[in-house]
């Protein structure tokens, strides 16, 4: 009797797909993974803009005077003068245009060492808005314009000396770039205060001004950027990276597609901080580049993308617990048996824990000295599918797998041209490839050994059998599986998903649960016709 | 038991954090070579490529930030700096599933230091329906194949093939292995007119955008390798076909017999600069293939005529510098290409940007455009960039000051 055959082709498939899955989780989360001390990335830049980052360079009086000859709007201007350590409160004063009729009243401080810093997301607001602004030790002097308007306290932390100027919202944190973030994302509708840009509101031209703490007056000095391009202010990290209140924000900010990536909106950054990494500004960069609905590209992630961990998550939970549980309490099925219901498990998700379930929770008989189960007609179906099934799926996954890691050959010579083009075509050579490679690993390392330990025929004809199961077996899986991993890949998914996407697990997932779907009616007439049996 | 488990919890969070890495590091490197050429103004950034070869590392570079495999390239694309032959590779190859933006060979046939470094910078994924292939050389010579085998490790695919025509016509055959299907619209252009290209340029940006077919017609015939990517066509309609330019570029004669093979339509204008407006404004929609229970709908062009997105702006003398700029309608904020002179607008292209001005439209944001500069100031002058700001902004349009082109009529000829 072989027995080594099943354990290996089961070690096979959970190698490969959990190289796989580790794989797109570790590109998932990378941040600069081809970035190595034999590969630097920014070696031989000409310029340091990107696609969706503008970057200008220098200090507070380079970025200011750039900007003033580039942007000569007079909807846009700020103070006529670079802004600096000792007259930025003066500066901003200048820079912003109070509305009259506003509901709010921004106060911020202005009277400790690191006070810009602090300042400096709320005074983009109000630059922005044109929202009066009030200094904290200018209250008094600003009693009138406080009196009867919302008063929104961007600071710090201390707000002791607003007592009594009425009706007072504190927004504090516990760096300025946590306060940045809240400040990006806080509205108020009733007096429009804040920029509310949530992750939920998909349709806005949303900029940003990114700088560091330390570079707080160089953000002051691209104050007109708030003006004409509506741009909120974020910080970087002094030491070049994101920090991960930011990082996370970003992320939330990449907007979806839905026609074509040419559709609005576009977000965009403008870095005027020297000390931004190269790795920090591509990763900003990155952040924002427009990604199909579904799956909303690397890091970020989108709602099909969402469904299709849901699902993976569930079957791996499903296999374990089959695992454990046939280990323990099913001494008398077969270990061939039991890998099949794992892996099976694995790949459909919920109900496969719920038939294996069905399927042993029954009372049992015996032939010989094996174990039988009484179950009725839909379970012996169940059961027999799962058989194949749950060495078939799994290794067309694998197979599929190691042929998209490589890459699908294509041929297209003048010869194969036309009407048979597609028969040169990568998806059809891979869909042709996965089928025969698991079809060959199943009728060698499981269909053969299986009949081979129940019948005492001749090799030639137990080879014969196994082929003529695991063929049956297998195009009633695949009758689904490739159908609906067609329709997803090349249709229904706006891009064709990559083998280190989770989407490309997903899909082949999502389609394996359609195969043994598929396959389970048609197993019922292979029972009927006794070339399976599903009571074991 | 305690203790391996303790072990394969260490080891996963271990794995995670080695995973992550992260994202600081020294302040980007100062003294960059074209910072300070790379000029900005609200909603434009210029990539000041003063020659074809700088200016398709500067695109590359700007696109593909290669710090990780997602911001990096699939393929890089090789051709020499042969107008025809770029024109066709670039319309067939860059988009997905290749996501490869454009290189040229020097002058002299050769990969110059700054071109190869960049190959080296940009480190190709490889595309996974063609074999990992990492780069696409066109015409380039054997030696220099070897070359980027043997030094950057990377594998490539070749094409020989002198001829544009029937270059179209490989490209048509290796696109369709690598997608199983050959798209049903196909852009027109005429080899055998002096500004067939420029008439096409935007047409070619669809396609590095969206991935659909390319051919070759002459201005009064159709080649038999056109006809024969055309009867590969199977729409309801055969093929749907977009000629672009009017009938002096492409004769009427051309399109009846091109209406043999389906459906034609024209994306023209009266000069080279009115053809790409109307090409970022086209949308030829409706049917395509049906097939009882299924059906694909067409959707050929940008079709923009609101406010709200990305234009490259590009001289239309510049031929090979625009050819490599479709990049950026490809990735980032996507977007048509419109052709400009060296320091005025066309009519035609004011009277688009009037169309797309944005304007206030929410308390807390605007509705923006962006536009990228292609070429140095000697290409786009300073002050017409500023002149495409001021129409993009969302603010009044004040008097601008560089010199508008002295072209009253917009239907007269270039």
């Amino acid at each position: 009797m072989i027995r080594w055959t099943y354990p290996v082709l089961a070690v096979f498939i959970l190698l490969v797909l959990s190289f796989g899955l580790l794989l797109t989780i570790k590109e998932g989360v990378e941040v600069a993974g081809l970035v190595t001390p034999d590969h630097d990335p920014e070696a031989g830049r000409l310029t340091l803009h990107m696609k969706n980052t503008t970057r200008l360079t220098g200090g507070a009086p380079q970025i200011f005077s750039q900007l003033k000859e580039s942007i000569p709007y007079e909807e846009a201007k700020t103070a006529n003068f670079v802004p600096t350590a000792e007259n930025w409160k003066g500066f901003v004063k200048q820079s912003i245009t109070a509305d009259s009729q506003a509901k709010h009243v921004i106060v911020v401080s202005a009277d400790h060492e690191n006070a810009l810093q602090w300042a400096l997301p709320a005074i983009f607001y109000a630059a922005y808005n044109n929202s009066p602004l009030v200094f904290s030790d200018e209250l008094e002097a600003n009693r009138e314009l406080l009196k009867g308007r919302k008063i929104f306290a961007v600071e710090s932390g201390n707000f002791n000396n607003l007592e009594g100027f009425g009706e007072v919202v504190e927004i504090s944190a516990s760096s300025p770039a946590e306060l940045a973030v809240q400040l990006a994302k806080y509205r108020d509708e009733e007096t429009e205060f804040g920029w509310g840009r949530k992750h939920e509101r998909r349709n806005g031209y949303f900029q940003y001004v990114l700088t560091t703490p330390a570079d707080a007056l160089n953000g002051l000095a691209a104050l007109t950027l708030a003006k004409s391009n509506s741009a909120a202010l974020l910080y970087a990290g002094d030491d070049g990276g994101l920090p991960a209140i930011t990082d996370s924000y970003i992320w939330s900010q990449r907007s979806d597609w839905f026609v074509t990536p040419s559709e609005g909106p576009f977000r965009h950054f403008w870095v005027v901080s020297d000390r931004l990494s190269y790795k920090g500004q591509s990763r900003l960069d990155f952040s924002v580049e427009k990604s199909p609905y579904p799956d909303m590209g690397a890091v970020a992630l989108g709602p099909m993308e969402a469904i299709a961990i849901i699902f993976i998550a569930l079957g791996i939970a499903g296999a374990i617990f089959v695992l454990i549980h046939s280990s323990y309490t099913l001494p008398e099925v077969m270990v061939p048996i039991k890998i099949a219901w794992t892996l099976g498990a694995a790949l459909v998700p919920v109900l496969g824990v719920i038939l294996y379930l069905n399927a042993y929770r029954r009372p049992v008989y015996f032939e010989g000295m094996m174990t039988r189960w009484l179950r009725p007609p839909g379970i012996q179906a169940a059961s027999a599918t799962m058989m194949g099934f749950g060495y078939g799926a799994p290794a067309m996954i694998a197979v599929a797998y190691i042929f998209a890691y490589f890459g699908f050959p294509i041929f297209f010579s003048e010869g194969v041209n036309d009407t048979i083009f597609w028969a040169g075509a990568g998806m059809p050579i891979m869909m042709f490839g996965m089928y025969l490679g698991a079809l060959i690993l199943v009728i060698f390392l499981v269909q053969y050994p299986m009949k081979n330990s129940m019948m005492e025929m001749k090799d030639g004809m137990i080879l014969l059998k196994g082929l003529k199961v695991a063929f049956l077996s297998m195009t009633a899986v695949s009758l689904g599986m490739m159908t609906v991993s067609w329709w997803m890949m090349m249709s229904h998914i706006p891009m064709m998903p990559k083998e280190d996407d989770i989407l490309w697990f997903g899909t082949l997932w999502i389609a394996s649960f359609v195969g043994f779907l598929v396959a389970w009616p048609l197993n019922s007439i292979m029972i009927r016709k006794n070339i399976k049996h599903g009571n074991r | 038991m305690g203790t391996a488990r303790r072990t394969i919890l260490t080891a996963l969070v271990a794995f995670v954090f080695y995973s992550c890495g992260k994202s600081e590091g020294p302040p980007a490197k100062s003294g960059l070579p074209l910072q300070e050429e790379a000029s900005v103004t609200a909603f434009t950034v210029r990539l000041p490529g003063s020659d074809p070869e700088t200016q398709a590392v500067i695109l590359t570079q700007t696109v593909y930030p290669a710090t990780r495999e997602d911001n990096a390239v699939g393929a890089i694309i090789l051709v020499p700096q042969d107008e025809e032959i770029a024109f066709t590779t670039m319309h067939r190859v860059t988009h997905m599933p290749v996501n490869a933006p454009m290189l040229y060979l020097s002058e002299e046939g050769e990969i110059s230091g700054a071109t190869f470094a960049e190959m080296k910078r940009l480190k190709p994924d490889g595309v996974m329906p063609d074999g990992r292939t990492q780069v696409y050389a066109v015409n380039v010579p054997p030696a220099e194949v070897a070359r980027i085998e043997e030094e950057l490790n990377y594998k490539v695919r070749t094409f020989y093939e002198e001829n544009p025509i029937i270059l179209a016509e490989i490209l048509d055959r290796w696109q369709a292995a690598m997608k199983s299907d050959h798209p049903d619209e196909v852009v027109i252009s005429a080899i055998d007119h002096p500004d067939g290209i420029k008439h096409g340029m935007g047409a070619m940006g669809w396609n590095a955008h969206m991935g659909r077919g390319f051919a070759w017609v002459y201005k009064d015939s159709v080649p038999a390798a056109t006809k024969e990517i055309l009867r590969r066509r199977y729409g309801d309609h055969g093929s749907y076909m977009y000629v672009t330019g009017n009938s002096d570029v492409v004769s009427d004669k051309v399109v009846k017999e091109l209406g043999r093979f389906g459906l034609v339509r024209r994306v023209a204008g009266p000069n080279v600069y009115a053809s790409n407006t109307v090409n970022a404004g086209y949308k030829g929609y409706g049917r395509n293939f049906g097939w009882g229970w299924g059906w694909t709908p067409r959707g050929f062009g940008w079709g923009i005529a609101q406010a709200g997105h990305n234009y490259i702006f590009s001289n239309a003398e510049n031929v090979l510098g625009t050819i490599p700029a479709a990049v950026l309608g490809h990735m980032g904020k996507h977007g048509p290409i419109l052709l400009v002179e060296q320091d005025s607008l066309p009519d035609a292209v004011v009277n688009y940007l009037e169309m797309v001005k944005p304007f206030p439209a929410n308390p807390q944001e605007t509705i923006l455009n962006f536009g990228w500069i292609i070429g140095n100031e000697e290409i786009i002058s300073r002050e017409l960039q500023l002149e495409i700001d001021s129409y993009l902004s969302p603010f009044d349009q004040k008097e601008t000051t560089s010199k508008m082109t002295d072209t009253t009529d917009i239907n007269s000829e270039s």
